[in-house]
C-alpha cells in the first residue's frame, strides 16, 4: 500500500501520481493507494465515464472538500484531508469528515448521475487541490463533464512523471470518528422530509450563529425550531455545519432529516441531514453539540466487543465485496451466523471503518478506509482504561446490582437498573449516559459478564494504584469536569 | 580556548554582528567545535536563567552563532527555528540579525544558504508568521539570489510584515511572489485590513490594492495576472472576510469591459454561491460585459436563474433593475419574461410584485411560449396580481386553493417527571444536580424525596447524601472553612436543605424567619424590598430546610408540569399530615391553595370537607370557593422610564408601569400585590416564579416584566421564563403581553426561540394576547426600545410554524402604534414588519382596513415605507 502511516497518531501521506484536475471538460481525480476487490493497489482504477448532472456533481464535491477543511468547534486554519472515494458497483461514495470531528459529510453519486464504466469496486482516497477547487467552481449550466476516478491513461497523458505526495495529521480521534458515524446512525429513522422549494426556505431561516442544539419538529410544510425536545424532533446542534448545503439549494429537490427517537427530557443528539440532488444525495451527519466530535460519542462501547463478535466480524469481513447494500439476511445465510450475530458483527465491522450505513437507504455498505486498520480497530482508550481497571481488581460487587469501583479519584459506585447502569463519576453526572458509558460502567459490566459465564471475578484481591488508568482519558476529562 | 570561549563574550553583549565575526573568521574544525558545544552551552545558560527562560537579547546571537558554525542545511534550519531562541519582538524589524546572518554565511554556497532558507519558510506557519524565521529566511535567500520559497508561510509573511505597500516596485520577490499572493492560503485575511491599517500605521504610505494597480497602470506588472487572480481566488470560494481584500483589489484595478467581457463566464458562475460582496461585483462586471453585447443567452439565462435565487434582497433588487432595464435594449423580452417567473413564488412579497411588474412592462414584446409560462407561473399569486397578469398575457387559471395555514402545533402539556424512587436515586440526584442549574421542576422533585425520606430514615438519608456533599461540594458539609460560599448555599433549593439536614441545629434559619416576617406584613406602598415573590419562595425554602427530618410530607409538590396540584391528591396529603397529628408549614399551606387549578374536581372539593384540622378546613374552604379569584392587572410601556421610586434615584428605571389590584389586607393579597417599583434586574429562581401562581399567569408577568422589562440584552432566562407563563394557566393580558414583546426582542437566538415557543403555546391554547403583546410591540418599536429587524425574524418563525393568524393580529395591532406620524422617521425595520404583514393578511384572508395604514399609505411618495402601506391597504381592502 502506497499509502502508509507514519507514526501513529501522527500524519497520513498520501501519494498520487499527478495531481487532480479538470482539462477540457475531464475531471480526472487521482487515487493513493486502497483496497479493491482484488486486493490492495497503489493506483487504483475505478471509473471513466460521464457525470450526466455536471453542475450540482461540482458544487457537490465543493462542499464536500469544504467539510473536509473546516474546524467547526474553534475554527483555525487546518490541513486539508483527501475525501475518501469508495466505488460500490452501481454508485460512488465520497466520505470526508470536518476537522474537529463533528461533522461527517457523504456525496453518494447514484446510478442515474453516472454514464460509464466501472473497472473495479473498492475504496481509495482521491486528491484535492486548489487548481481543482477553481475548475470545480467553473462548471455550470450545461457543460458536459467527463469524470475519470483514478484511470492509468492520465498519468501517461500528462505531466513528466512527478508524483504528487501530501502529509497531513491524521488523528486518532479523526479515524475513530469515521467508525462511531456509522454505529450511530444504524439506530436512525427518518423523521421529516421537505420538498424543494420548502427545503430551501427552512435551509436558509436557520440561525447562522446559533451554537446551542435546536430541535426541529416537522409542521406541515417546513420543520418549525424548537428550544426542546418533543417526540417526533430532530437535533440540529450547531445549525450553521449545515452550511455547507447553502450553494446547493438550487439545485435541492428535497431535504430529509434523520435521528434517533427522542422524548421530552432528552438530550442532544446526533442527527442526518441529507439533500437530494439530481442524481446524487449530499448528506451531513452532525454531532449532538459543536464541541462535540463523534470520537467520544462513545457508541460502539454499549455492546464491548467479545471475542465472539470479532471472530464473526473477521468471517463477514472476508464475504464483503464492496457491495452497495449489504443485506443482513443474505449475509447471515451466507456465513452461517444467526442474524442477530450478523448484526452485531457488522457493527463490530463498522467500529473499524469497514462498512458504513447510509440512513437514505438504511443498508449498511462496504469500504474499507484505506488507513492502517491498526490504528482504526485499535482499542477506545475508554475501553482500554476499563480493561485495565479490571486487571487492577478495581471493581468489587456488593450486591447482586452494585459495584464499587476504585479509582485514584476515590470511589464510584456503579448501579445496575436493568439493561441501564449508572455511575457516581463526575464524568457521569455530566454526561448521563448520553455519550456511553464511563470506564467505571464498562469495567463493572466486563466483570460481571465474566462472572457471568463462571470466570475468575475480580473478587476484592489488591487494588491497584493507579497505574495505566490514571492516564485513562476519562480520568483527564474528569478532573477537568469537576466544578 | 575553545571556540565557545570566543563567542560567547559577543553572546553576552548581545551583538550579533560581533558573532558573525567571529565565527566566520573560525577554521572549519573551529566551526565543527562551535557546533558540537552550542546545544550543551544554549542547555547550560537557560539553567541558569530565571525560570529557565533565555535572555531575550541572547537570542539573536545564539542564532547567529550556530547557523554559522552548523554543517548540515537541515540541522543549521532547525537550529534557527528553535523555539527556544525566537525573540519576542525586534527593535528594528530584525535588520542587524539578517546583516549577521548574511555575514557569517558569507563562506557558504548559494545552494547551501536557499537550501536553508527553504527549510525555514516550510516551518512558517500561518496565520501567526513568525517575523524573525521570515526574515532570517528572506535574508538567507537574497544572500543567495535564489528563488524565494512559495509556501504558504512565505508568501503570507511577504504579505502581512515581509514587504512594504509603497516600495513594491524594488522588491526583489515580487516577480517570484505576486502569483502567490492568489493561491497561498491566509493572504486574504492577513491583507483584510488592508484599508484600515493604511490609515493607522504612520509607515503605511498606501495600501497594497492601490500599490499593485499603480504599479499594473505604470506596467510593471501585468494586470491580467491581478485579474485572472482576482477572479481564480473568488472562484476557490472562502469567507466575506478572507475574500474581501480581493475584492478591494479588483476594484482598484477597474477592469474595462473588454476585460470584464474576456472573463465574463466567471464572472457569471460565481452569481450563484458567492459571498454577496463578490456576487455584487460579478454582477457589475456581467452588466459591462452585457453592455457590449459579450453575454450570450445561455449566460444571460444563468445569471439572471442564478439572482433570483439568491437569498440577499440587495441582489434580488439589482438583478430584477438589470433585467427591466436591457430587456428591449437587448431584445431579449422572452429570456427576460421567461426568468422573471421564477420569482413569482418569493417569499418576499415587495420583490414578487416587483417582478409581476416588470413582467407586465415587457408583455408586448413576449412570444407565445413564453406567455404561456407566465399563466402557468401566475396561478399561485394573489388575486389582484394574478388579474394583473392576466390583462397582459391572457386569462390566468387560479392555481387550486392553496392550503390553509395548518395552524399552530397542538399543546401537549409536558408530563411531570416521576417522583424519586429510592434512597440511591437521591444521592445521585443530589450529585447531578450540584452539577446543573436549578431549574424548578427538578428542586421541587428533589425536596419533595428529601423531605420523605428524611422523614421515613433520617440516619440513611444522611449518610447517602453526606458521601457526596464531602466529594463534589464540602462547603455544605464545613461551611466555616468556606464562609465566601454561606450566601450561595442559602439560596440554593437544593444545598441549604442538605445542610440543614446534615448540620441540624445550626443558624440557618435566621434569613427564614425574616422573610416570614417580610411576607406576614404588610408594607408601605412604594417601597424599594425586593418583589414580594422573592420573599416568598426565600420563606418557603426556609421553612422547607428547617422542615428536613421532621415534617412527613410537602404540601405543595406540583402534580403536572405547570405547578399545578391535582386538588384530589393535596386533599390526600392533608389527610395524610392529620393522621400524623401534624400541621403544615404556613408557606408550604400558602403555596399549596395557590397551586390549585382554575377547574376543581367537584368529588375532591366534597372529600376535602371531611378535613378536621385548621389547614385541612382552610383548603376545603378554598376549594370550594373555587380558589383565587382573578386579581385585576394592568400594565402600560411608560413614555419616559420612571426616575425616580420613594423619592429615590432608580438607577435602572422600570420602564412599564405594572399594577395588580389586590384588595384587603391578606397574604396572598401581600404576595400578589404590585406595584414594586424597584429597579430592573434578574432575581433568583425567577423561573419558579410562574410556578408560584400557576392559575394566574399574568400576575406573574405583571411582577415579571417589572424586573425584565428593557433587558432585552441581558441574559436572564427571559425565554424559559415566559415559556413557563405559556404552559401555566389564567387570563393573558397586558402584564403577559408585554413580557412576549420584550422577549420576542430577545438578543439572544436561543431566548427568542422560547419565545416563539411560547407564542406558539399561548396561540394553541387560545390564550394569546394578541392585542396586548401588539400594542407593546408597536409602542416600543415606536420609542426605539427594542430593534425591529430581529423582532421579525421570531414573528416570521412563529408564522411558519403556523401561528399565522396570531402574528397577523399581533401585527395589526402593532402598526398603529409604531407607524411615524407625518414628518418623523419611522424605526428601522418597519417597511420590512409591514412588508410580513401583508404577507400574512394574504394568507390569513384578513379584511378590513387599518386606518393608519390608510393613512400612510395616501401619503404619497415612493419611499419603502408608503409602498409597503400602500400593498398592505390594498391586501386588506381586497376582499
Amino acid at each position: 500500500m502506497a499509502s502508509s502511516t507514519v507514526a501513529a497518531g501522527a500524519a497520513q501521506s498520501y501519494t498520487y501520481t499527478r495531481p487532480s484536475g479538470l482539462d477540457s471538460g475531464l475531471l480526472g481525480l487521482s487515487t493513493s493507494g486502497g483496497t479493491t476487490s482484488s486486493g490492495p493497489q497503489a493506483h487504483p482504477h475505478f471509473f471513466s465515464g460521464v457525470l450526466t448532472q455536471a453542475a450540482p456533481a461540482a458544487a457537490a464535491l465543493l462542499a464536500l472538500a469544504d467539510v473536509a477543511q473546516t474546524r467547526y468547534f474553534q475554527p483555525r486554519p487546518t490541513s486539508f484531508r483527501d475525501p475518501v472515494v469508495t466505488c460500490n458497483g452501481d454508485r460512488i461514495r465520497m466520505e470526508s469528515f470536518s476537522a474537529c470531528g463533528g461533522v461527517y459529510a457523504r456525496l453518494d453519486v447514484l446510478e442515474p448521475a453516472l454514464d460509464g464504466e466501472v473497472h473495479e469496486r473498492g475504496t481509495t482516497n482521491v486528491d484535492v487541490n486548489g487548481p481543482l477547487r477553481e475548475a470545480l467552481a467553473r462548471v455550470g449550466g450545461s457543460d458536459p463533464l467527463h469524470l475519470a476516478v483514478g484511470a492509468e491513461e492520465l498519468a501517461v497523458t500528462t505531466m513528466d512523471g512527478a508524483v504528487v505526495e501530501k502529509k497531513v495529521p491524521l488523528p486518532d480521534r479523526w479515524l475513530r470518528g469515521f467508525a462511531e458515524v456509522q454505529v450511530i446512525t444504524a439506530g436512525f429513522d427518518l423523521r421529516g422530509e421537505l420538498k424543494g422549494p420548502d427545503a430551501v426556505r427552512f435551509l436558509r431561516s436557520l440561525p447562522k450563529r446559533a451554537r446551542e442544539a435546536l430541535w426541529v419538529v416537522p409542521a406541515g410544510r417546513t420543520m418549525r425550531m424548537s428550544s426542546r425536545p418533543v417526540p417526533g424532533a430532530v437535533c440540529l446542534a450547531g445549525p450553521d455545519r449545515l452550511r455547507t448545503m447553502l450553494p446547493l439549494l438550487r439545485f435541492a429537490k428535497a431535504m430529509r432529516a434523520y435521528g434517533p427517537a427522542v422524548s421530552n427530557g432528552s438530550g442532544p443528539v446526533s442527527s442526518v441531514w441529507e439533500l437530494e440532488l439530481p442524481g446524487m444525495r449530499y448528506v451531513l451527519t452532525l454531532s449532538p453539540r459543536h464541541s462535540r466530535g463523534f470520537s467520544g460519542e462513545g457508541a460502539v462501547l454499549e455492546d464491548i466487543s467479545t471475542d465472539q463478535a470479532a471472530g464473526d466480524a473477521d468471517l463477514l469481513g472476508a464475504l464483503l465485496s464492496f457491495e452497495p447494500r449489504v443485506e443482513p439476511g443474505l449475509l447471515s445465510e451466507r456465513s452461517g451466523l444467526g442474524l442477530a450475530r450478523t448484526r452485531a458483527a457488522l457493527t463490530q465491522l463498522g467500529t473499524s471503518g469497514r462498512v458504513g450505513f447510509d440512513t437514505a437507504e438504511a443498508a449498511f455498505f462496504h469500504r474499507e478506509l484505506p488507513y492502517d486498520p491498526a490504528r482504526v480497530a485499535a482499542l477506545n482508550p475508554r475501553l482500554r482504561s476499563a480493561r485495565a481497571l479490571v486487571e487492577d481488581g478495581a471493581v468489587r460487587f456488593t450486591s447482586g446490582d452494585r459495584a464499587t469501583v476504585l479509582t485514584d479519584g476515590g470511589e464510584r459506585e456503579v448501579r445496575f437498573d436493568g439493561d441501564r447502569a449508572t455511575c457516581t463519576c463526575p464524568w457521569w453526572f455530566d454526561h448521563r449516559g448520553e455519550r456511553g458509558p464511563c470506564k467505571h460502567v464498562l469495567a463493572a459490566r466486563i466483570v460481571r459478564r465474566e462472572a457471568g459465564r463462571g470466570g475468575p471475578v475480580g473478587q476484592g484481591g489488591p487494588v491497584g494504584q493507579g497505574g495505566p488508568v490514571g492516564q485513562g482519558m476519562d480520568t483527564a476529562r474528569a478532573a477537568g469536569a469537576g466544578r | 580556548m575553545s571556540a565557545w570561549e570566543g563567542v560567547r563574550e559577543a553572546v553576552a553583549a548581545a551583538d550579533p554582528e560581533r558573532v558573525a565575526r567571529l565565527v566566520a573568521a573560525l577554521d572549519d574544525d573551529g566551526r565543527r567545535a562551535l557546533a558540537e558545544e552550542l546545544p550543551a552551552r544554549l542547555k547550560e545558560m537557560r539553567a541558569a536563567s530565571p525560570y529557565g527562560i533565555l535572555d531575550q537579547r541572547m537570542s539573536e546571537p545564539l542564532v547567529v552563532a550556530g547557523a554559522g558554525a552548523i554543517g548540515g542545511p537541515a540541522a543549521a534550519a532547525s537550529w534557527i527555528c528553535r523555539r527556544e531562541l525566537r525573540p519576542w519582538w525586534s527593535a528594528d524589524g530584525y535588520a542587524a540579525l539578517c546583516r549577521a546572518l548574511t555575514a557569517v554565511t558569507a563562506g557558504r554556497t548559494d545552494a547551501w544558504r536557499a537550501d536553508v532558507a527553504h527549510r525555514i519558510a516550510a516551518r512558517i506557519r500561518v496565520p501567526d508568521v513568525d517575523g524573525m524565521l521570515w526574515h532570517a529566511a528572506a535574508a538567507l535567500c537574497r544572500a543567495a539570489g535564489a528563488a524565494p520559497p512559495a509556501t504558504d508561510g512565505f508568501v503570507v509573511g511577504w504579505a502581512s510584515i515581509g514587504a512594504r505597500p509603497e516600495a513594491l516596485g524594488e522588491d526583489p520577490f515580487l516577480g517570484a511572489l505576486l502569483p502567490k499572493l492568489f493561491e497561498a492560503d491566509g493572504v486574504g485575511a492577513a491583507l483584510a485590513a488592508d484599508a484600515t491599517r493604511a490609515r493607522w500605521d504612520a509607515t503605511r504610505e498606501c495600501t497594497w490594492a492601490d500599490s499593485l494597480s499603480g504599479l499594473a497602470r505604470a506596467g510593471r506588472i501585468e494586470r491580467a495576472v491581478l485579474l485572472d487572480g482576482c477572479v481564480s481566488r473568488f472562484l476557490r470560494g472562502g469567507t466575506p472576510h478572507g475574500l474581501r481584500w480581493f475584492v478591494r483589489l479588483h476594484d482598484a484595478l477597474a477592469p474595462t469591459g473588454e476585460e470584464a467581457a474576456a472573463r465574463v463566464r466567471d464572472y457569471v458562475r460565481l452569481l450563484p454561491a458567492a459571498p454577496p460582496t463578490v456576487a455584487d461585483l460579478a454582477l457589475r462586471h456581467v452588466r459591462q460585459a452585457d453592455d457590449l453585447g459579450r453575454l450570450d443567452a445561455a449566460l444571460f439565462e444563468e445569471a439572471a436563474g442564478a439572482l433570483l435565487f439568491r437569498p440577499e434582497r440587495k441582489l434580488v433588487r439589482a438583478a430584477l433593475t438589470w433585467l427591466d432595464r436591457t430587456a428591449r435594449k437587448r431584445d431579449r423580452a422572452d429570456a427576460t419574461v421567461r426568468a422573471l417567473t421564477a420569482a413569482f413564488t418569493s417569499d418576499a412579497v415587495d420583490l414578487r410584485d416587483r417582478a409581476v411588474k416588470i413582467a407586465i412592462r415587457h408583455a408586448a414584446r413576449t412570444s407565445e411560449p413564453v406567455r404561456e409560462e407566465v399563466r402557468d407561473a401566475a396561478g399561485g399569486l394573489p388575486a389582484d396580481r394574478r388579474a394583473a397578469i392576466a390583462a397582459a398575457f391572457g386569462e390566468v387559471t387560479a392555481a387550486a386553493e392553496a392550503e390553509p395555514p395548518a395552524g399552530p402545533p397542538p399543546f401537549v402539556p409536558r408530563a411531570a417527571p416521576a417522583p424519586i424512587g429510592s434512597l440511591g436515586e437521591l444521592a445521585e440526584e443530589f450529585a447531578v444536580l450540584l452539577h446543573t442549574e436549578e431549574d424548578w421542576p427538578a428542586t421541587e422533585r428533589f425536596v419533595a424525596a428529601l423531605v420523605g425520606f428524611a422523614h421515613r430514615d433520617l440516619a440513611g438519608t444522611r449518610e447517602a447524601l453526606r458521601k457526596h456533599a464531602d466529594a463534589l461540594a464540602p462547603w455544605i458539609t464545613r461551611p466555616d472553612e468556606h464562609v465566601y460560599m454561606r450566601g450561595y448555599v442559602a439560596e440554593s433549593w437544593i444545598q441549604f436543605p442538605v445542610q440543614t439536614l446534615l448540620l441540624p441545629g445550626g443558624t440557618h434559619n435566621l434569613a427564614g424567619v425574616f422573610a416570614a416576617l417580610a411576607m406576614r406584613r404588610s408594607r408601605p406602598a412604594g417601597s424599594l424590598n425586593d418583589p414580594q415573590l422573592k420573599g416568598f419562595l426565600s420563606w418557603r425554602l426556609h421553612e422547607i430546610a428547617s422542615a428536613v427530618g421532621t415534617a412527613p410530607l410537602l404540601l405543595a409538590t406540583p402534580t403536572e408540569a405547570s405547578g399545578h396540584i391535582d386538588p384530589d391528591v393535596l386533599v390526600g396529603r392533608l389527610e395524610r399530615l392529620e393522621a400524623a397529628g401534624r400541621a403544615p408549614g404556613p408557606a408550604d399551606l400558602l403555596q399549596a391553595m395557590l397551586r390549585v387549578p382554575r377547574e376543581i374536581d367537584p368529588a375532591a372539593a366534597v372529600r376535602a370537607k371531611g378535613l378536621a384540622s385548621d389547614a385541612g378546613r382552610a383548603v376545603a374552604s378554598w376549594l370550594a370557593a373555587g380558589g383565587l379569584a382573578d386579581p385585576v392587572v394592568s400594565c402600560t410601556v411608560r413614555d419616559a422610564p420612571a426616575a425616580t421610586a420613594a423619592e429615590r434615584a432608580l438607577r435602572f428605571p422600570p420602564q412599564v408601569r405594572s399594577i395588580v389590584e389586590m384588595p384587603g389586607d391578606s397574604a396572598i393579597g401581600r404576595l400578589c400585590a404590585f406595584p414594586e417599583p424597584g429597579r430592573r434586574g434578574p432575581r433568583p429562581h425567577m423561573d419558579h416564579w410562574p410556578a408560584v401562581l400557576p392559575s394566574h399567569r399574568d400576575v406573574v408577568a405583571a411582577h415579571l416584566v417589572a424586573c425584565l422589562a428593557g433587558a432585552q440584552d441581558e441574559d436572564w432566562n427571559q425565554g424559559g421564563v415566559m415559556l413557563g407563563l405559556a404552559e401555566a394557566d389564567g387570563p393573558a393580558g397586558s402584564a403577559t403581553g408585554t413580557l412576549l414583546a420584550y422577549t420576542l426582542a430577545h438578543r439572544g437566538q436561543d431566548q427568542r426561540a422560547k419565545a416563539v415557543e411560547a407564542l406558539l403555546v399561548l396561540a394553541a391554547r387560545d390564550a394569546l394576547p394578541a392585542a396586548e403583546t401588539g400594542a407593546a410591540l408597536g409602542r416600543l418599536a415606536a420609542l426605539g426600545r427594542i430593534p425591529l429587524p430581529r423582532t421579525l425574524k421570531a414573528l416570521t418563525a412563529a408564522a411558519d410554524a403556523g401561528a399565522c393568524a396570531g402574528v397577523w393580529a399581533i401585527l395589526a395591532a402593532a402598526l398603529p402604534h409604531a407607524l411615524p406620524a407625518p414628518g418623523e422617521r419611522a424605526p428601522a425595520g418597519l417597511p420590512a414588519m409591514i412588508t410580513l404583514a401583508a404577507r400574512l393578511a394574504e394568507v390569513t384572508g384578513a379584511g378590513g382596513p387599518i386606518p393608519e395604514v390608510a393613512d400612510v399609505a395616501a401619503r404619497g411618495g415612493s419611499s419603502r415605507l408608503v409602498e409597503e402601506a400602500a400593498r398592505l391597504h390594498r391586501v386588506l381592502t381586497a376582499t
